[in-house]
């Protein structure tokens, strides 16, 4: 999935969306009932139904998506008609609350509602965007492959290093057995690792190159495949990175969405309960 | 003697592969270095790991360093080396053993192999996000659980839990707990400022579950609220399928208006701009707003004849006249020079000598003769007792008052009236005969009778009253002021424009009679008030004057039911 799904059929659901959200800011300019706007007035419970229909329609997605069996509408369709119908809801659902706004569900719902939208909003700029970037940055290779050079590097710096003092070798040793790419959640999405101890080694290296050692071919060959691999590790890592922020919004997006259809349950029922 | 050094290999397929070499007996090295006699090829071993020696008839092994060693399982730098010993170096293991035509054996074994480099990276990197603990399922639960739990479930239970088994919510006015008070989070917006002070208590309006508020909860306090039309002329007049909170709005005050009371125009404009087409029976004027020529002259009702209340236009002609019984110039009163007061000489009269705002700045206090009026016209009957004064709106006692002056003066004797009989002004103390003591008080009666004409119809009350009759029946017409000029309004809040002169609404300085009626245009409203779009005047709309629940009809809805307030 790519930008296919922004442009879906010339803009058809972008001007779905946009007819829909115009429709309501109209009926919402004209619209005078007896004192604030808010959602109780016929056009604040019309809001709210269309709104609570898009939240249950767009959920329906999560389900849509999972079913491998093709059906009539493609599911770049769907996704295109997810992605707008979604923001549309931000014009929808704050008419519906006629900018009344306070520390209770109805406000709960709200909010929620806008993380799911918002993180939705980056899933999209990550759909669109970051696929491009790990082409580029994969160069050809898959993230398997670059581990396997990393792997084949650290069994050569390693023969090499054997020959050497045990000082080289044991910082050859260390990031050959030590050196991780991504990790955790922050070491993931951040596309750092630091104190790698591939990095330390190559300066080491680099220092024993530039010093007391300048003519150790050893130690040269050393500073060669270590750099090489830090530039393995770094491409690993963004790779890692991208894959993550392409990943990330979703455990937002997701569980969010759940707890947002909860306070939808609770608003709706307390406005009802307590009429 | 040899020492015999034997390398032990697994195979991929089973089996171990041995490969033996001899070493020269004397200081044997261990290490990864090439010059070293035991070669020990993994990078986890140094350099020059260890050395075995001879040592006084045996031999000694010696770690090199930092080297780590361990002989039998314990960690040292050194020991003797005894057959059976076992000896781990790095990932190695070394045995010592017999071996027939040598000193000694020594058998390697490479007991932790490296391992494959591929494998053990990505078992160290963490790649996917599944990996770094975060996952959708059960954050959606346990956010969906919270939020129902709180959000629902609780305020729901609180709400049972102070409701009887009949349903009755008997906790309404009860200390709110964590539990009974949690539906708060269900508040939709603030509530209007009169409200407030039961407002944490839900049920006191909302009574029933998925009802809406009924019109009971609001008449436990409002209970007589009045209609807006009279029900017995207009059969819209009941707003019947209407409720209360049809058109006051709670809940609704988020941006800090009172929303409860709509002030809209449109609110009344609906109908009033075309009222007859609603209710034929009207006789009121359509009103479109507060903008000159759609709004009419103000209609004042008025004190006419025969104390009756006339309510005519203030452009109608004749102009409407208030019959009051009363005679008062307000040109007399306000002359820029002043006016002659008896003992203070000229004095400035302005309005509000007479005229002072009632307390709550809303209407006037009633002029008063004895406050204002009194000063100046004073009920002195007599100018040789300026001490007798007679008393105000007592005619009968008034004529009292003057017989028991003259009578006194007859019997004293003395009087200086030329038109007097000679016995009333004889030297006093000359006592009287019977017959001579009668003429004398028939001739108090008479003077009585005679000054009272003068004073009731000519010098002191005809100043200010309509008086008829003479000869000790005088008739004081009746005084009849107007109290609300327009009683379709609500009572005018003076307090409010009091930077404005009086005079620049009431034209009282050019009123020759008191039958004027000095109530403004509503032309001269309409120079600071417009309506509710205007952008240049005050915007008004008709609740700044006019109230929806007329005070003077009946209640619009028949209160029952108990008491749903609470606190």
């Amino acid at each position: 999935m790519n930008e296919s799904v922004v442009v879906y059929r010339g803009f058809r659901y972008l001007k779905v969306a946009t007819l829909l959200c115009l429709l309501a800011i109209v009926l919402y300019a004209f619209h005078t009932p007896i004192g604030q706007p808010n959602g109780g007035s016929w056009l604040g419970y019309g809001l709210g139904g269309i709104g609570a229909a898009i939240i249950l329609w767009l959920m329906w997605f999560g389900v849509r998506k999972r079913r491998y069996k093709p059906g009539k509408v493609k599911l770049e369709e769907w996704l295109s008609a997810h992605v707008y119908l979604g923001l549309a809801l931000i014009i929808i659902a704050t008419l519906h609350s006629g900018f009344q706004f306070g520390w209770n569900v109805h406000t709960l719902a709200y909010v929620l509602m806008m993380v799911v939208i918002l993180s939705g909003s980056f899933g999209l700029y990550a759909y669109v965007r970051y696929p491009r970037l790990m082409t580029e940055n994969r160069r050809g290779q898959t993230l398997d492959g670059i581990f396997t050079q990393i792997a084949d590097l650290d069994r050569e710096c390693r023969d090499v290093a054997m020959r050497l003092g045990d000082e080289v070798n044991d910082a050859v040793l260390a990031a050959a057995q030590r050196t991780r790419v991504g990790g955790g959640l922050v070491r993931q999405l951040s596309g750092r690792n630091p104190n790698c101890p591939t990095l330390a080694a190559l300066k080491l290296m680099q220092k024993l190159a530039a010093g007391p050692r300048h003519d150790d071919a050893g130690v040269r060959k050393l500073v060669q495949l270590l750099a090489k691999k830090d530039d393995l590790l770094g491409q690993a890592r963004r790779d890692v990175q991208l894959l993550a922020m392409m990943q990330v919004w979703l455990f937002i997006h997701v569980p969010f969405t759940f707890a947002l259809i909860a306070a939808l349950v609770a608003h709706v029922f307390s406005v009802f309960f307590y009429w | 003697m040899t020492i015999l050094v034997s390398y032990l290999t697994k195979k991929q397929r089973g089996g171990v592969a041995r490969r033996d070499i001899e070493v020269a007996p004397g200081e044997i090295r261990l290490g990864r270095g090439a010059d070293c006699e035991v070669h020990l090829a993994d990078p986890r071993v140094l350099l020059h790991h260890a050395t075995i020696s001879p040592r006084g008839g045996g031999w000694f092994v010696e770690a090199q360093g930092t080297a780590e060693m361990r002989v039998n399982g314990a960690v040292t730098g050194a020991s003797s080396v005894r057959l059976g010993d076992r000896l781990a170096l790095g990932p190695y293991e070394l045995q010592v053993t017999e071996a027939p035509g040598h000193d000694f054996a020594i058998t390697i074994e490479l007991a932790a192999p490296l391992g494959d480099d591929l494998e053990q990276l990505k078992k160290r990197s963490g790649t996917q996000l599944r990996s770094a603990g975060l996952g959708k399922r059960a954050w959606s639960w346990t956010l969906a659980i919270v939020v129902l739990g709180f959000f629902l479930a609780l305020p729901l239970a609180g709400f049972y839990a102070k409701t009887d088994a009949g349903g009755q919510n008997y906790m309404a006015g009860a200390e709110r707990t964590w539990l009974t008070g949690s539906d708060i989070v269900w508040i939709s917006g603030k509530i209007a400022g009169p409200h407030r002070f039961f407002g944490d208590n839900c049920e006191a309006c909302h009574q029933k579950p998925f009802v809406m508020v009924q019109d009971q909860a609001c008449l436990a306090c409002h209970s007589g609220i009045e209609n807006h039309a009279d029900p017995a002329r207009f059969d819209f007049a009941a707003f019947s399928g209407q409720l209360c909170q049809s058109c006051h709005k709670e809940h609704n005050a988020s941006l800090g208006k009172a929303a409860l009371v709509s002030q809209e125009q449109r609110f009344c404009a609906d109908c009033h701009s075309g009222l007859k087409a609603r209710a034929p029976a009207t006789e009121l004027v359509d009103v479109a707003n507060f903008s000159p020529g759609a709004h009419p002259e103000f209609r004042v009702s008025v004190m006419g004849e025969g104390a009756k209340i006339v309510r005519a236009s203030l452009d109608a002609s004749p102009k409407p006249q208030e019959v009051s019984g009363l005679k008062f110039p307000h040109d007399k009163h306000l002359k820029k020079e002043g006016i002659r007061n008896p003992e203070k000489g000229m004095v400035k009269l302005e309005c509000a000598s007479c005229h002072a705002p009632a307390p709550g700045g809303i209407g006037l206090l009633p002029v008063r003769m004895e406050t204002h009026c009194a000063e100046c016209h004073s009920l002195r009957f007599e100018p040789k007792a300026l001490d007798r004064v007679l008393p105000h709106a007592k005619p009968e006692q008034a004529l009292m008052v003057m017989r028991d002056f003259y009578a006194g003066q007859a019997l004293r004797g003395e009087v200086t009236d030329e038109t007097a009989p000679a016995l009333v002004r004889r030297r006093p103390g000359v006592p009287f005969t019977e017959p001579e003591r009668l003429e004398a008080l028939a001739w108090a009666e008479r003077k009585a009778l005679e000054v009272g004409d003068q004073v009731f119809g000519k010098t002191l009350c005809a100043s200010c009253h309509t008086v008829t009759g003479g000869q000790g029946k005088w008739e004081v017409a009746k005084v009849s002021l107007t109290w609300h000029w327009m009683p379709k309004a609500k009572l005018f809040p003076h307090d409010r424009h009091e930077p404005v002169a009086c005079v620049a609404c009431h034209d009282a300085e050019p009123s020759t009679a008191a039958s004027d009626v000095l109530m403004p245009s509503i032309k001269t409203c309409q120079q600071c008030h417009g309506g509710e779009a205007a952008t240049d005047k005050v915007p008004s709309t008709c609740i700044a004057c006019h109230e929806f629940h007329l005070p003077h009809l009946s209640p619009m809805r028949a209160a029952g039911g108990g008491s749903a307030m609470a606190k």
